[in-house]
Formats: structure tokens, C-alpha cells, sequence
């Protein structure tokens, strides 16, 4: 049984199986001729998987982040930001992941956050004199900050899989979020120094009120979203419903940027994509009920156990395996086939459940990004037209300033644990 | 016609769903807050609408072959290799969710035998265990229906 579920996802996985179809295979073959329990929990098992209140909050988050990527909020935010920072040196870059960083606390999607402050920056980054490499380079990084600003569909998934509170993980994201943005930031500091990248526009207080008060709807979605579940007024999954509404309003009444027919679209585009995640989750969690009743956690643990290894060198060994992983698999899957397996060991290392939840998103995130197969990158070649030859080197920079986050956050647990100790 | 049923039909019942989920989470807010009476019935109603939800649309992204995969390395592949690599996709789908819709089947039929309801919002629990049923039911159909397109990768 231990063997066909560590060689057969990993055969259908190459052989460019759906990923909700490796998972399927894989436990209908366990389940047939394997495992000695009745198929039926095939059924129930799945069912009980997405039988989840707390599972809701991704839906509104999804759709709620997708309205206001299309309904002028991201516009808004990029203007807002240029007004404070377009005076710097390398401004426009700046901008761009300022704005990514700032839509991250209203999206919980990576992609979507490449998607929608991509599409509005990269052609200004072009003009700005920019090189393709660059800029696509910054934007697909960039989308990494989405899953760890909460809220995040990645922390939701892991609170899920392993039973810590949702809410501390979004809490303790903050920190690893606003470093990963400002090792970003530094490399993109250092880099337009040689480029000669320059500022677009000094900061001038009028202006900075006029985009103030254009974005002030935009600019307060972060706190109605969070400061909702931080006040304790609502659960994550109804701030997620709140966010909604919150969006449907701005968008469609305040900026009447949407009509009814582009909203009914979108909540519908929002509950397929929900549909591509879920049916991961679902059948995930028969992959991981069966690992757990086939004692393979366990046997992990002995394992990590028996070779002896100070505890700094098994978060090494994790992290470089995370990557690999977060380099050919969506996150979402990762999350929820890997989180019962390396959770035991994290724990037996004497690990904090949450600041372990922090370093796998992270590094899951890094995947993101990460040549070859990172999942946006293929999301920025749609968005921006352009090669995947042309994407990759710029890349390379981004990686390893998010690496060296990682390892910041990885080793220094108080970056993690500081925030969710007031809650 | 089969189109309508694949695409159109879902589009309009899962953006309907999601509407109404963020109407009953917003009315259960309200309510709890304006009123002091929160839905008892809203959060297993939720549930259930999003289940729901996610079958109708597996059934959708199989019939336009977009569930989520890894297939740069296949992409590479050609000729015979790509034909034979795509009838075993299709096939072990058709297995799979075959296999899947009768152990769904199974349970879902004990639920109308005992005639269960949800905890909360008394709604039969044979309704949302049916939407298991009813999306790998539909999502075998719609690979054998587009047969053609699962074999040549072009949708």
C-alpha cells in the first residue's frame, strides 16, 4: 500500500494526469485492492473533506478578491500608491509592488494578484523603459506576497489540514509578508541603480488627497475585511462573506465600474475556481486519511527521529524538499497532501505548529515563482504576452531574495510568533 | 444542446449559488447583529449550496478539459506516445468516476432509506451527499461525450 501511494501520483503526476485525478487514481487503486476498509469511505471521506464551514471563506475570498481586480479597486490602489512613492528612485517597479502588496489583504490568490496588478502595471513598467525580463521578473514574484498577507487561501488550507487557528496563521503571516515584499524591494533598489530607473512623479500633497479620496473605498477594504475578524465582530467566513458584499457595493454601486451581468459572471467564474481547488481538497483528504491510517506520518517521524539530525537541519531538508515540491505542484495540493505527513515531524522537533505553517506557506509560495513550472509564471505569460525564454532569467534575482527571506523566517520564529502572542 | 448542458447551464446555477451563499451569509450577519436573531439554518445551507457547487462545476471543467495538472513534462510528448497518453487520461477517468459515483451511489441511497436530515436546517442528507453522485455521474458523461477532444488535447 506505502509504495503505490508514493509511486503512482508521482508516475500520473509526470504522465500530466489532472492533479485531482492522481489523487483519485491513486486512492480508488489503494481502496480496491489494498486497503482493508469499505470503498464507501471513498464517498464519505471526500464529502466530509469540503464538509467544512471554515472552508467557505475561500469562495468569498475568490470572489470577492476577483471583483475588485476588475472593478477599478486595483487601478485605484496603483494610483494611491504612485502618489506616495513616485518620487523615489526606481518608483515605477516600486509602485508595482507596493500595489501587490497592498492587494494582498484583499485577495487571498497568488495568480489574481499577479493577474490583476500585472495587467495594470506592466505596461507602464515597459514605457518606463524597463526590459521584459525585469519587469515580468518583479510582477510573477510579486504575486508570492498574496499568500502570505492575510487573508490567505493557502493559511485557510493549512489551519484546515492541521487544526491551528486560521486566525493566528493570518496573523503571523504579516511579518514573513511585509519581509518578503522588502527583500523585493531591495533587490529592485539595487537593480534600478544600474538600470537608471528613476522617479516618475514627486510627491505632492494635493495629488496625494486626490488619490486619497479617489481610492479611499480601495483603500479600506484591507480594514474592513480584517479589522472585522481582529475585532472579533465576525469568523473568518463571514468577514469573507462581508468582503463580498463589501466589493459587490464599491464596485458596483459606488464605481459603477461592473454591471449585474459582468457580476453574475464573476460569481460564477469564482465558484469554478473554487470547484478546480475543492475538488483537490476533496480528494486530497482520502489521500491523507489513507496515509494516516497506513501509519506512514508516523513512520516519517521515526525515520526523521532515527537519523538523528539537530532540528536546524531538518527544517533545512524540509525547506529545500518544500520548494521542489511548490516548483511542480499548486499549492493547495501540497498543502493538503504534505501538511499530515511533515506537521508530526515538525511537532516532534518541538515546532511551533503556527510558525510551521508560516514556512510552508512560504516556501510554497517561493514555488510559485520558481522556474520551471511554477504555476505563475504560466499566469504571467497569459497576462503579459510574453515568452517563457523571456520570463524565466529575470526571475532568477527574485528567488534568491525570497530564499534569503526564508531562511530569515525559518530560523527566527519570533518574525512568525510575535503578532499572533496579542491575540 | 450538449453545450447548453455542459456550460451554459452550469455557468448559470454556480453563479446563482455563489450569489445566494453571499446573500445568506450577509442576512446571517445582519441578523445577528440588527436583530439579535442569527440563521440557524445559514451555515449548513452554505455548505451544502458550495458542495453542490463544486460538483456541478467538476462536471463543467471536464467537459472544456481545464481540471488542474502538471503537464509540462507530457506536453513535450508527441505522436503515438500523446494518443496513447491521452486515451489512458481519459480512461482512467472514466474508471475513476465511475468507481467514485458508485460508492456515492451506495451512500447516498442509505441516506434516503434512513431518511436523515441535516442537524441545523433539517434539509435531507441525501440532497448535498447527492451532489457526488451527480457531478462524477456527469463528469464521466462528459468525457465520453467529447471523446475526441480528450484524445487529440484540443478542446
Amino acid at each position: 500500500m506505502a509504495w503505490v501511494m508514493a509511486l503512482l501520483p508521482v508516475l500520473l503526476l509526470l504522465a500530466g494526469f489532472p492533479l485531482f485525478l492522481v489523487l483519485l487514481a491513486t486512492v480508488t487503486v489503494v481502496l480496491a485492492f489494498f486497503a482493508e476498509v469499505p470503498t464507501t469511505v471513498l464517498h464519505q471521506v471526500m464529502f466530509s473533506s469540503i464538509d467544512k464551514y471554515a472552508l467557505l471563506a475561500v469562495p468569498f475570498f475568490i470572489f470577492a478578491g476577483d471583483l475588485m481586480g476588475r472593478g477599478g479597486v486595483s487601478r485605484r490602489l496603483v494610483r494611491w500608491v504612485t502618489s506616495i512613492i513616485g518620487g523615489m528612485r526606481g518608483s515605477l517597479p516600486l509602485t508595482a509592488l507596493g500595489t501587490a502588496t497592498v492587494f494582498s489583504a484583499i485577495s487571498g490568490s497568488t495568480a489574481a494578484t499577479v493577474a490583476a496588478v500585472g495587467g495594470l502595471t506592466y505596461d507602464r513598467l515597459r514605457e518606463g523603459g524597463y526590459s521584459e525580463r525585469f519587469s515580468t521578473g518583479l510582477l510573477v514574484s510579486a504575486g508570492a506576497i498574496g499568500n502570505l498577507i492575510p487573508p490567505s487561501i493557502g493559511f485557510i488550507l493549512y489551519g484546515i489540514a492541521s487544526e491551528t487557528s486560521i486566525v493566528k496563521l493570518f496573523a503571523a503571516g504579516v511579518v514573513p509578508g511585509l519581509l518578503l515584499a522588502t527583500a523585493f524591494a531591495a533587490y529592485v533598489w539595487i537593480a534600478v541603480a544600474g538600470a537608471g530607473g528613476g522617479a516618475t512623479q514627486p510627491f505632492r500633497l494635493r495629488e496625494f488627497i486626490a488619490a486619497t479620496r479617489d481610492g479611499i473605498w480601495s483603500i479600506a477594504a484591507p480594514v474592513v475585511i480584517l479589522g472585522g475578524i481582529y475585532t472579533g465582530l465576525f469568523s473568518l467566513t463571514e468577514a469573507a462573506g462581508i468582503a463580498c458584499v463589501y466589493a459587490l457595493v464599491v464596485v458596483g454601486l459606488l464605481y459603477r465600474e461592473m454591471g449585474p451581468r459582468e457580476i453574475f459572471l464573476t460569481a460564477a467564474r469564482s465558484m469554478y475556481l473554487t470547484a478546480q481547488i475543492f475538488i483537490i481538497v476533496a480528494t486530497a483528504g482520502v489521500f491523507s486519511w489513507l496515509l494516516t491510517i497506513s501509519g506512514a506520518a508516523q513512520s516519517a517521524v521515526d525515520f526523521i527521529n532515527g537519523l538523528g539530525w539537530p532540528a536546524w537541519a531538518v527544517l533545512l531538508s524540509i525547506n529545500v524538499f518544500l520548494l521542489l515540491v511548490g516548483m511542480v505542484l499548486d499549492t493547495a495540493s501540497s498543502i493538503l497532501v504534505l501538511t499530515p505527513l511533515l506537521l508530526p515531524i515538525a511537532v516532534a522537533l518541538g515546532i511551533d505548529p503556527v510558525h510551521f505553517g508560516v514556512v510552508v506557506v512560504m516556501n510554497l509560495s517561493i514555488g510559485t515563482f520558481t522556474p520551471p513550472f511554477g504555476i505563475n509564471i504560466f499566469v504571467g505569460q497569459a497576462v503579459f504576452r510574453a515568452p517563457l525564454s523571456g520570463i524565466y532569467p529575470g526571475l532568477a534575482p527574485f528567488v534568491v531574495a525570497a530564499i534569503a527571506a526564508l531562511a530569515a523566517v525559518t530560523y527566527v520564529p519570533q518574525l512568525s510568533l510575535w503578532i499572533p502572542r496579542f491575540l | 444542446m450538449l453545450r447548453f448542458a455542459f456550460v451554459t447551464v452550469p455557468t448559470l446555477v454556480l453563479g446563482t449559488l455563489m450569489l445566494a451563499g453571499v446573500a445568506i451569509n450577509f442576512a446571517n450577519v445582519v441578523g445577528r447583529y440588527a436583530f439579535g436573531h442569527a440563521l440557524f439554518w445559514a451555515e449548513e445551507t452554505m455548505v451544502f449550496i458550495v458542495i453542490w457547487g463544486v460538483f456541478i462545476g467538476m462536471a463543467s471543467i471536464a467537459w472544456r478539459g481545464e481540471h488542474l495538472s502538471m503537464d509540462l513534462i507530457s506536453a513535450a510528448i508527441g505522436g503515438r506516445w500523446r494518443l496513447a497518453l491521452n486515451a489512458a487520461t481519459a480512461a482512467t477517468l472514466v474508471v475513476c468516476c465511475a468507481f467514485a459515483a458508485a460508492q456515492s451511489w451506495q451512500v447516498t441511497t442509505l441516506f434516503i432509506q434512513a431518511e436523515q436530515v441535516s442537524v441545523s436546517a433539517g434539509i435531507p442528507k441525501a440532497i448535498p451527499h447527492a451532489a457526488l453522485l451527480a457531478g462524477f455521474t456527469l463528469t464521466a458523461l462528459a468525457v465520453l461525450v467529447r471523446i475526441r477532444a480528450y484524445l487529440t488535447g484540443r478542446f
